[in-house]
C-alpha cells in the first residue's frame, strides 16, 4: 500500500507520535495547564518504541516536531488516519482489514515501510501523573 | 500592476485588518464587504441574530471612510425612517419632494438590517437605488453616491414577491455562532471590542475608486471559458444560478483580480463564484463541485474569503503565512499573554502539519514554520 498527499486535509481530532517524537510531545504537554489536560484523552504503550496517541478538539491539540495529525474518514469511522495523507487502497477495504485484527476505533500511519495500528479503546483522560509514568518508562 | 493600485490594495488590507481586529471567525465577512464594495455590487448576510453581523459591517464602514447610514427594519417602517421626510414647504406648492439628508439616498455605505421586513413601498424605491444607484420618490429623482448596500436577515425569505428584490444582493454570505472550542477567544475579544478601530484614520474612498476604475477596466475574456464550464458545472449539480447572477459574476472577479494585483483575471480569481450561490446548501455542493478548479485559488487582499471559498492549498498556505507574520511581529511581554500567544503560534504550526506533507508544503509556508518552531522552542 504506497500513501499519498490528501487535499482537503482530513479535520484533525487526535495526534500520535512514535519514539522520541512521542516523549518531546508527552513532555511539551506536562507543561499545560490543569484544565487543558482536561479536555484530551490519550492512550499510550511504552514497551519497545515508546507510542502516544491524545485525542481531543482540534483547538485542544497539542504540537511538537515529527508527530502526524490523525482525522476520521466519513468512508471508515472505525479509524484515525493521518489527516494529509490517503491510502492508495479504499479507505472502507483499509478498515475492514484493520478491524479484523484489532478492535475499533484505531489509530494508523504509516511508519517506516509499515503500517503502525494503535487501538483506542483504551484512551483515558490524560492527568499528569500518567504523562511523568509514560516519560519514566511506565505504564 | 501600477504602484498606485498596489497602493490602495495596501490600504485595503490594512482596513480589512484594522476591521476585523478582535472579531473571531469573521475575517471573510469583513472581505466580502470589501470585495462587493471594488466590484459595486451588493452583500446579503444570512445569520442568526448576535452573530456580529451588524458589528463587522459598522467596524469595516469605520475604517473604509464615507458616509454610512444604518437602519433596523421593522414591518412597520415608514419610507420616511429611511428616505428622508417629505418637504413640507414644497409640498405646500403642490411638489412632493424628499428632504434626503443624512438618510439612505445620500450614503456611501448603507447596513439594513431585517432588510426582508420592510413594506412593498420600501423594498420598491430600495430596488431602484439598489440596482440604478438612483432614489426616486415623487418629484425628486437623485443620483445616489452608494457603494454597497449589506442587508441582513436571519433567514431567507420565501415569499416569491421577494425573490426579485433578493436577487439584487449578489454576494451570500452565510454566518454561524462561533463554535465551543473558540468560546474564549471570542469572550477576550468581545471584552476589548467596544472601542476597537474607533482611533484608526479612515481608509478613504479615494482608494476604492482606484481599485474599482481597476476592476471595471479589467478583461476576463481570459477566464471566460472556465467561468462557463463552473456554471455548467454548478447547474449539472442541480444548483440554480440566474442569467443574471452568472452575468454579473464578472464583475466580482474582475474585483477579485483587481485586489490580487492581477491586471486581467485568471482562474485564481474564480473563487467569488461561490460566494454567488444563493443558498448555503448550494454553496457547499459547488465548493465540492468545483474544487479542482478552484484549487489555485488565492488573494493577497482577501485571503480568508478565498480560502474559505475554495479550500484550497494555495489560499490556505497564503492564510497561513500572513497569521503567522502577523503573530510572530507582535510577541507580548511576559506572563498570560505570552501563553496565550505561545498557544496561538503552536495552533499554526499544528495547522500547518496537518494539512501539509513536507513535500507538498509550499517554500513561503515552510520559511514561516521554521520561524515559529524556532520561537517555540525557545520558550519553556
Amino acid at each position: 500500500m504506497r500513501w499519498s498527499a490528501r487535499w482537503p486535509p482530513l479535520i484533525e481530532c487526535a495526534v500520535g507520535a512514535v519514539g522520541a517524537s512521542a516523549q518531546a510531545l508527552v513532555a511539551r504537554l506536562i507543561n499545560r495547564e490543569t484544565e487543558m489536560l482536561s479536555l484530551l484523552r490519550g492512550v499510550a504503550r511504552v514497551e519497545g518504541d515508546p507510542v502516544v496517541v491524545i485525542l481531543g478538539d482540534r483547538e485542544a491539540l497539542p504540537w511538537s516536531e515529527g508527530v502526524t495529525y490523525l482525522g476520521q474518514p466519513s468512508s471508515a469511522p472505525g479509524l484515525l488516519l493521518p489527516t494529509n495523507l490517503q491510502p492508495s487502497v479504499p479507505e472502507a477495504l483499509l478498515e475492514r482489514q484493520l478491524c479484523a485484527r484489532a478492535q475499533p476505533p484505531l489509530a494508523t500511519w504509516p511508519q517506516g515501510d509499515g503500517l503502525l495500528l494503535v487501538p483506542l479503546g483504551a484512551a483515558r483522560p490524560l492527568s499528569r501523573a500518567k504523562l511523568e509514568a509514560f516519560l519514566e518508562g511506565r505504564s | 500592476m501600477s504602484t498606485e493600485i498596489q497602493a490602495a490594495s495596501a490600504s485595503l488590507r490594512r482596513a480589512i485588518q484594522t476591521a476585523s481586529s478582535g472579531l473571531i471567525e469573521r475575517e471573510t465577512l469583513v472581505e466580502l464587504i470589501a470585495l462587493a464594495a471594488v466590484a459595486e455590487e451588493h452583500l446579503l448576510i444570512v445569520g442568526p441574530p448576535g452573530t456580529a453581523k451588524s458589528e463587522a459591517v459598522r467596524r469595516m464602514s469605520r475604517t473604509l471612510g464615507g458616509r454610512y447610514f444604518e437602519y433596523l427594519l421593522g414591518r412597520f417602517t415608514e419610507p420616511s425612517e429611511l428616505f428622508g421626510p417629505v418637504d413640507l414647504r414644497k409640498l405646500k406648492d403642490g411638489i412632493v419632494e424628499t428632504e434626503t439628508t443624512g438618510m439612505l439616498p445620500e450614503a456611501e455605505l448603507a447596513f439594513l438590517d431585517e432588510v426582508f421586513l420592510g413594506s412593498t413601498a420600501i423594498l420598491n424605491t430600495l430596488l431602484g437605488i439598489l440596482n440604478e444607484r438612483t432614489f426616486r420618490r415623487g418629484h425628486t429623482k437623485i443620483r445616489c453616491p452608494l457603494r454597497i448596500c449589506v442587508g441582513a436577515t436571519n433567514d431567507l425569505p420565501q415569499d416569491d414577491t421577494l425573490s426579485a428584490f433578493a436577487d439584487r444582493f449578489l454576494l451570500r454570505f452565510f454566518v454561524e455562532p462561533i463554535a465551543d472550542p473558540l468560546l474564549e477567544e471570542l469572550l477576550a475579544g468581545g471584552w476589548s471590542l467596544k472601542n476597537a478601530g474607533q482611533d484608526a484614520e479612515p481608509m478613504g474612498l479615494q482608494h476604492l475608486d482606484i481599485l474599482t476604475q481597476a476592476a471595471r477596466s479589467a478583461s476576463v475574456d481570459e477566464v471566460r471559458d472556465s467561468l462557463a464550464h463552473a456554471i455548467r458545472t454548478i447547474r449539472s449539480a442541480g444548483v440554480a444560478l440566474s442569467d443574471r447572477r452568472a452575468v454579473k459574476t464578472q464583475r466580482l472577479i474582475a474585483a477579485a483580480a483587481a485586489l490580487a494585483g492581477r491586471q486581467h483575471p485568471t482562474e485564481a480569481d474564480l473563487w467569488p463564484l461561490i460566494y454567488a450561490v444563493p443558498t448555503q446548501e448550494g454553496q457547499k455542493l459547488v465548493r465540492d463541485s468545483l474544487r479542482e478548479l478552484l484549487e489555485s485559488s488565492e488573494n493577497p487582499t482577501l485571503p480568508s474569503a478565498a480560502e474559505q471559498a475554495s479550500r484550497g492549498p494555495v489560499a490556505r498556505a497564503a492564510r497561513l503565512v500572513e497569521s503567522a507574520q502577523s503573530l510572530l511581529q507582535t510577541p507580548p511581554a511576559e506572563g498570560q499573554a505570552q501563553r496565550a500567544w505561545q498557544l496561538k503560534l503552536e495552533g499554526i504550526a499544528r495547522e500547518i502539519d496537518a494539512g501539509f506533507t513536507p513535500e507538498t508544503l509550499p517554500e513561503s509556508l515552510a520559511q514561516v514554520r521554521a520561524q515559529i518552531v524556532e520561537r517555540i522552542q525557545r520558550s519553556p
